[in-house]
């Protein structure tokens, strides 16, 4: 499943870079390290939509009204995109047929939630970013650092 | 079942004040599990690791907020 690991470093890295960023975790997965990017794959998704829930779709992504905030959900991508063609579909304002204005309690908890998913998918971009770097490592282990170490003539970073 | 699905995220969910403190342990949760699985190199050890690191935020922040309290209260009087 390390399909990234046989392409070029110049094309491997930010192709990386990008897909982790439009599905966080992905990059970890397809550079073969596939526990790590299903935990984090799960945990930031998980983290995202329960702001979502919390907030309401139309309240949490909303670039109008929550600017530095979607700023932080923007690093989220594909999440973030989802979310705000989801809210705009159902239209903004009071006048919406399917809008509910969430109590600003719920609206604060859904816009924290949906920033602090973004902002730890950049966590998870730079790390996919210095592994995919990394040298590619032959087919079985998970720690590339290990199997950079155990590769003859290559010296341990 | 789609529209049940959906109804769950364009309905806000009403939170109380107590509920409002209780969502900072699944967010608590979510930033040690990434934090920790980002940093660690074996993952056997994750869900220790991120419980600990989960109790020492939620603590640390109780800790500041209580300490606050206390001193807006004897400040104020």
């Amino acid at each position: 499943m390390a399909i990234l690991s046989s392409l070029p470093p110049v094309i491997r890295v930010p192709l990386a870079g990008i897909v982790t960023w439009l599905a966080p975790g992905l990059g970890h997965i397809l550079i073969g390290d596939r526990v790590r990017g299903l935990i984090l794959m799960i945990t930031i998704t998980l983290t995202f939509w329960t702001g979502v829930a919390v907030g309401g779709v139309c309240d949490t992504v909303d670039p109008a009204n929550q600017k530095i905030a979607f700023m932080g959900q923007s690093c989220a991508g594909g999440h973030m995109i989802i979310a705000w063609a989801w809210g705009a579909s159902l239209g903004r304002g009071v006048d919406a047929p399917h809008y509910t204005r969430a109590h600003w309690l719920s609206a604060e908890t859904g816009v924290v939630y949906a920033g602090i998913a973004g902002l730890l998918n950049i966590l998870v971009i730079l790390d996919v970013l210095a592994r995919a770097d990394a040298e590619p490592a032959p087919q079985g282990g998970r720690d590339s650092k290990k199997r950079t170490a155990a590769q003859p003539g290559v010296p341990p970073s | 079942m789609t529209t049940l699905l959906a109804a769950l995220f364009t309905t806000p969910i009403t939170l109380s004040g107590p509920q409002h403190a209780i969502m900072l342990a699944p967010l608590c949760l979510a930033v040690s599990v990434v934090y920790k699985a980002v940093s660690a190199k074996n993952l056997r050890r994750l869900p220790l690791d991120a419980a600990v690191l989960c109790a020492t935020i939620i603590g640390g922040m109780y800790a500041v907020g209580i300490g606050l309290w206390a001193l807006y209260r004897i400040s104020v009087g």
